[in-house]
């Protein structure tokens, strides 16, 4: 009868997931402490970290990708509008332009203006070319992601892997890439090498948590969930994956707690009540079986 | 009393006449009037004789007196019928026929008198009869009957009375009119004694006359110095002005021109006319000394009395006779005389007239004789000469201004035939200044401008000079004859003087009033302009060039169209490198300033325009201003001419795609659409590239198949190469591909399923699809791709169905394969390694049947072959550890249970072993993750144990994660800060 439930609720969900994809909840971080990738990618700086940033910046490549990341396209993209006939063979450039569109999910002109980057790279100096064809290719798979192109972006990452290793960017995306087709052994290597590089990262927390909960090995599933900042544990995402821990840790009243007084984003709503139903069930089995106990 | 009485009324009858000013139509009214009264009075007192039976001698003689009245008034209606009459008539009948009637009654006067006097021989009158009938003969008659008539009226005549005198004058008058002098003399010598009468200086002259004629001058002299005395008696007839007039003659005749000159001097006054007279008769004596002595005296008459004109008589004559006796000198100062009496006085016409006449043909004699020899290399010639001849018509341009010009080229004739040659350019520039002047374009000014051309090129001049010579020479010879036999060729000798000294505007000017007069030569106008335009090109005179450029444009001199193309191309290149240059050096505001500024102009041909516009578009452009770029280039495309478009189309493509790059896909699509569309049906090398260019920026924008076909569909009749719109279609549809928009995907290839490639391509994308899909899904994409594969059997994805039907139903198998060995109250060992046997078989079968498959499959489908091979291990595992045998001791138990480890460490590892083999062929394919996820768990729960998949399903639920929730931009970086 349970079973029967499960798998309708696994078809709604089914559905749903197509839609998470469609939609973003607030990942953002709020200090660089926490931030494995704060000196590559933009993408998890809150408004005021980039507000910070834009002061401080010169540069009007970056500057553009301050407006686009703070959802100022006209201005970001303004900005690359009036230097693009200095630029034109400057893959920054156009890899700016391409995020700027990847950003406003227009990933058709985002893939034109990476492809300009990518042409623009023979004509790059050759001590910025392996970076600046890292930076495209890893922003090209994130659009093969986009369209399920999964096989050209895991190639994507691993190119730009390879072409500058130190990058923790494409291993993390490669990471998830890995979590998204549950090679969670993969997924693990990646991980605990970045681990090293910054214990604290929320996501990197988050995902080691959550490839150790699939390999179910709950006690390094809590023990890495349970390092993430406080701040965040209430984050819509890493919420469901803490209460599970503490369901499984037979928590069950904080996993209650701490699931029951959250709001979360719409797209989390319908799993958090699957886990609070299943949280519920075992409260009620507990009580039971204290009750028969005694 | 009767002849009375007609005197007196015809005497107040005329006196009447000329009391009163008259019109001639009234005064001939009169006239016929007076004359029929006249008639009409004769004729009554005719017919009054006739009728008087008893009429006698005297009656008859008055009937001769009325005859001969009648003749008179009937020759003067004859006379007046003459007049009257045609040249025709006159001519044909002759004029005699006019009058009969006056001849036939001059015949009845005649012949009635000569019957009267036989009838009265004793007629004391007679003598009158016979001397009016001399006059009547004399007037209408012979001159024989006059002579004979008069010497009848002597011969009847009473001694010393009155009609014997008159007779004997009308005698002597007769015979001086006939010449018979001597004759006349007789009778003037009888005539002469009697001094009573009034005409005795008129008969003195004429007596003098008479003897002069018969060479006595001395007598001749005498007589008319005495007919000269009678004129200061008043009661005499004064001979004064006759007298004065011959007197001269006298006085040279008898050899007394000093005493004429003193007799002139004394008696008249001014004396000089009749000075001059005398200084004639003077001359036909030959006598200069005596002659000149005249001619002084007249000229001392006249400025005593300072009448200038006299003097100019004076002087005239003076002329005519230095002239006559060689008086070089004389003649010359003469002529300088004149001069200055024309300057300071006005003088009458006819004397300027006859001084210039005679100085002229002076001049001219000395001119032709001035060079005897004229074929000499060394010229020979008196300088004095030169000098006067050259002062004569210096003379000559002051007193005949009219004729200035022909005077000054007169001169320069006569320098030129010394050799002077500056001199004679100077002569002939002056001649045609006066013809300017004059606005005389007669012979004597083309003359002169002929003759300055052939003089330019023997006079040798400085260059300077010669050219200023030479332009003067040319173009004031066309001024004065814009058209003659010459100005053809005078025209282009001028354009080319102009051109070779640069002086571009003069020389367009001339090619203007050329073509104006002779537009006939058109080709040469071409080669004059040509050669403007090309000073103007190296002179990058834009202003001018655009100028011609513009006219040449619109047909003028019907240029050839590569000429004029070429043109406008350098007239741009000249215009646009200015403006280039400012380009380069970074002046970009005043480098478009410059090309706005020809854009705006009037002047420059459309075609700059448009190139100027352009020009503004690409800088915008540049500056990375789509919007003001696209605003010039629309002007600019408004006003190009199609033909030269299409020569820049490299370039708009350029422009076409830069919009791209500046982030404006519908201005970038707008362009490329609109040149596309504009040269539809013309072969160009970017033709398809703008094609390229409007589909490929729709499915950027759109990703819509709609829009696509819509615009493949407006292309229809554009003549695109097929196999070019074969790889377009396999671009639009890579990226509707790339935006993995199945729905899309399949409605563009719907109406491209003839294009093998491209169904190779959509075949490829189906079959990822379909992996890619979970399995309930599969049967509807299985729907839409079966007859779309029919359609299109080039997408090779029928068969794809069949064998994922046997991958699935081996996995099905596979996941349905239970390992459940049989519990017995008490084990049985052989039974047991039985269904171990059993169940390695299985899993053997298994393994060969995946093999076998594997064989006949795909990839993707091996995948999933070998994506199950691994589960039958693990579930045998799960099932030999989960099997307790029973009524076994606990040593038995122990021994059983490490045997069974040994042999699920070798399953486990076994199952390890293919899990790593599939990965590694995964990884090997790149199909690492094509192969979908749901396609990968599905249906695997079914081997799990209840609770384990209860806990998979709950973690599915859970699904914590998504890659595209997690993966980042790459923004910043280390290497690049």
């Amino acid at each position: 009868m349970r079973l029967e439930k499960m798998k309708y609720k696994i078809f709604l969900l089914s559905g749903l997931l197509v839609g998470c994809a469609t939609q973003t909840f607030e990942k953002k971080i709020e200090t660089s402490d926490v931030d494995l990738l704060k000196e590559e990618s933009l993408m998890r700086y809150n408004t005021n970290r980039l507000e910070t940033m834009d002061d401080k910046e010169q540069d009007f490549v970056s500057k553009a990708l301050l407006a686009c990341h703070q959802k100022k396209f006209t201005k970001g993209m303004g900005i690359l509008e009036s230097e693009m006939h200095k630029n034109k063979t400057n893959a920054f450039y156009w890899n700016a332009l391409g995020t700027c569109y990847f950003l406003k999910r227009d990933f058709q002109k985002a893939m034109f203006y990476y492809d300009l980057g990518v042409e623009a790279l023979p004509m790059t100096k050759a001590e910025s070319h392996p970076l600046a064809e890292a930076t495209l290719v890893n922003n090209i798979g994130l659009i093969q992601l986009n369209f399920r192109r999964y096989n050209e972006a895991y190639d994507s990452f691993n190119r730009a892997k390879n072409l500058v290793p130190n990058l923790f960017t494409p291993e993390f995306n490669m990471a998830q890439l890995y979590m998204e087709f549950d090679e969670n052994d993969k997924a693990l290597t990646i991980l605990k090498k970045l681990e090293t590089k910054n214990a604290d990262d929320i996501d990197l927390l988050y995902s080691l948590s959550l490839v150790y909960y699939r390999k179910n090995e709950i006690d390094k599933s809590y023990n890495a969930i349970n390092r993430i900042k406080k701040d965040y544990l209430n984050r819509p995402d890493i919420v469901g994956l803490y209460a599970y821990n503490l369901m499984k840790k037979n928590r069950l009243a904080e996993a209650k707690e701490i699931i029951g007084k959250r709001l979360y984003a719409h797209e989390y709503d319908k799993r958090n009540k699957i886990l609070l139903e299943e949280i519920d069930q075992k409260l009620k089995e507990q009580a039971k079986l204290e009750k028969t106990s005694k | 009393m009767i002849k009375m009485l007609i005197l007196t009324g015809s005497l107040a009858f005329i006196t009447h006449i000329h009391a009163e000013e008259k019109n001639p139509a009234a005064i001939q009214l009169e006239n016929q009037e007076r004359w029929s009264k006249l008639m009409n009075l004769i004729n009554r007192e005719i017919q009054t004789i006739k009728s008087n039976k008893y009429s006698g001698a005297e009656l008859k003689h008055r009937l001769f007196e009325l005859y001969s009245e009648k003749i008179k008034l009937i020759r003067e209606k004859e006379t007046q019928n003459l007049l009257k009459a045609n040249a025709q008539d006159v001519a044909s009948k002759g004029k005699d026929s006019f009058f009969k009637n006056s001849r036939e009654q001059y015949q009845t006067a005649q012949k009635y008198a000569l019957s009267l006097i036989p009838q009265y021989p004793n007629y004391e009158r007679t003598s009158e009869i016979y001397y009016a009938m001399a006059i009547n003969s004399r007037d209408f008659g012979s001159a024989e009957d006059t002579e004979n008539f008069l010497k009848m009226a002597i011969a009847t005549s009473k001694e010393q009375n009155k009609t014997m005198y008159n007779a004997k004058v009308a005698l002597a008058e007769y015979y001086y009119n006939n010449k018979k002098y001597n004759q006349a003399i007789s009778y003037y010598t009888d005539v002469l004694k009697n001094n009573d009468k009034e005409w005795y200086g008129k008969h003195l002259y004429n007596a003098s006359w008479c003897y002069l004629k018969e060479r006595n001058f001395k007598r001749a002299l005498e007589l008319i110095k005495e007919s000269f005395e009678t004129t200061k008696n008043k009661k005499y007839v004064s001979m004064k002005e006759q007298i004065n007039q011959a007197i001269g003659i006298f006085f040279v005749q008898a050899d007394a021109t000093k005493e004429g000159i003193e007799f002139y001097e004394k008696n008249t006054t001014p004396s000089s006319p009749w000075l001059l007279m005398l200084a004639a008769s003077s001359m036909n004596k030959n006598n200069f000394a005596l002659t000149d002595d005249v001619l002084k005296a007249a000229l001392r008459d006249t400025k005593s009395r300072k009448n200038a004109n006299d003097e100019m008589k004076v002087r005239l004559a003076q002329l005519d006779i230095y002239r006559e006796n060689k008086k070089d000198d004389l003649y010359f100062e003469v002529t300088n005389n004149i001069l200055d009496l024309f300057k300071k006085n006005k003088l009458e016409k006819d004397d300027i007239f006859n001084a210039t006449n005679k100085i002229k043909e002076v001049a001219g004699f000395m001119q032709i004789n001035l060079v005897k020899d004229k074929k000499a290399e060394e010229v020979k010639y008196n300088k004095d000469d030169f000098k006067k001849i050259m002062r004569y018509f210096d003379i000559l341009t002051v007193l005949d201004k009219p004729n200035k010009n022909l005077y000054r080229y007169f001169q320069g004739e006569t320098a030129l035939s010394t050799h002077d040659f500056k001199s004679a350019l100077k002569y002939y520039i002056r001649s045609v200044m006066n013809s300017k002047m004059n606005k005389d374009a007669g012979e004597i000014t083309k003359k002169s401008f002929e003759a300055m051309l052939s003089t330019l090129e023997l006079a040798k001049l400085e260059k300077k000079k010669e050219n200023e010579y030479t332009i003067f020479a040319l173009k004031n010879y066309l001024i004065f004859y814009p058209k003659s036999e010459k100005s053809q060729v005078i025209y282009q000798k001028l354009f080319s003087k102009y051109f070779e000294l640069h002086q571009t505007k003069k020389a367009v000017n001339i090619l203007l009033v050329y073509k104006k007069n002779y537009s006939e030569d058109e080709k040469i106008h071409r080669e004059m302009l040509t050669q403007i335009l090309d000073t103007y090109i190296e002179e990058k005179n834009t202003d001018k060039l655009a100028f011609w450029v513009k006219r040449i444009e619109k047909g003028y001199l019907n240029y050839s169209k590569d000429y004029i193309e070429n043109s406008i191309a350098i007239l741009g290149g000249l215009l646009f490198d200015k403006y280039q240059a400012m380009e380069k050096k970074g002046q970009m505001k005043e480098a478009m300033n410059g090309y706005e500024s020809i854009f705006e102009s009037k002047q420059y041909p459309n075609r700059i325009k448009a190139e100027a516009a352009y020009a503004m578009a690409t800088l915008h452009q540049e500056q990375n201003k789509v919007k003001d770029s696209y605003k010039w280039l629309v002007k600019s495309l408004e006003i190009y001419d199609n033909k030269d478009l299409i020569k820049i189309t490299p370039s708009l493509l350029v422009l076409a795609k830069g919009y791209r790059l500046l982030q404006n896909f519908e201005v970038s699509s707008e362009l490329a659409s609109n040149i596309s569309k504009r040269f539809c049906d013309q072969a160009f090398k970017e033709k398809e590239g703008f094609y390229e260019i409007v589909l490929a920026n729709n499915v950027i924008e759109n990703t819509e198949a709609k829009g696509l076909l819509s615009q493949e569909d407006s292309f229809k009749s554009c003549k695109l190469d097929k196999r070019f719109l074969e790889k377009n279609q396999l671009d639009n549809m890579e990226q509707l591909i790339l935006s993995d928009n199945l729905s899309e995907v399949i409605a563009y290839f719907q109406t491209h399923t003839a294009n093998d490639k491209l169904a190779r391509l959509v075949g490829r994308f189906l079959r990822f699809k379909f992996w890619q899909a979970p399995s309930k899904e599969k049967e509807v994409l299985k729907k839409i791709i079966l007859p779309l594969n029919e359609k299109a059997p080039g997408m090779n994805i029928g068969n794809m169905f069949n064998q994922y039907e046997n991958v699935a139903n081996f996995r099905e198998k596979v996941l349905a394969q239970k390992f459940n060995f049989t519990i017995l109250p008490q084990f049985n060992e052989e039974k047991y390694n039985s269904e171990i046997e059993q169940y390695f078989n299985i899993i053997q079968d298994l393994n060969k049947e995946a093999t076998l498959l594997s064989k006949e499959s795909t990839p993707e489908e091996i995948i999933l072959i070998r994506d199950v091979l691994d589960v039958p291990y693990f579930a045998l595992v799960d099932a030999i550890n989960s099997f307790i045998p029973k009524g076994v001791d606990s040593k038995y138990l122990d021994g059983f249970k490490t045997g069974m480890r040994q042999i699920t460490e070798s399953l486990t590892a076994k199952g390890l072993q293919v899990d790593r083999e599939k990965t590694a062929y995964l990884e090997k394919n790149n199909y690492f993750f094509e192969v979908q996820k749901h396609a990968k768990f599905e249906n695997k729960k079914s081997m799990l144990s209840e609770e384990k998949i209860a806990e998979r399903n709950l973690q599915e639920s859970l699904n914590f994660h998504s890659a595209l929730l997690f993966t980042n931009t790459l923004d910043l970086s280390k290497a690049r800060k």
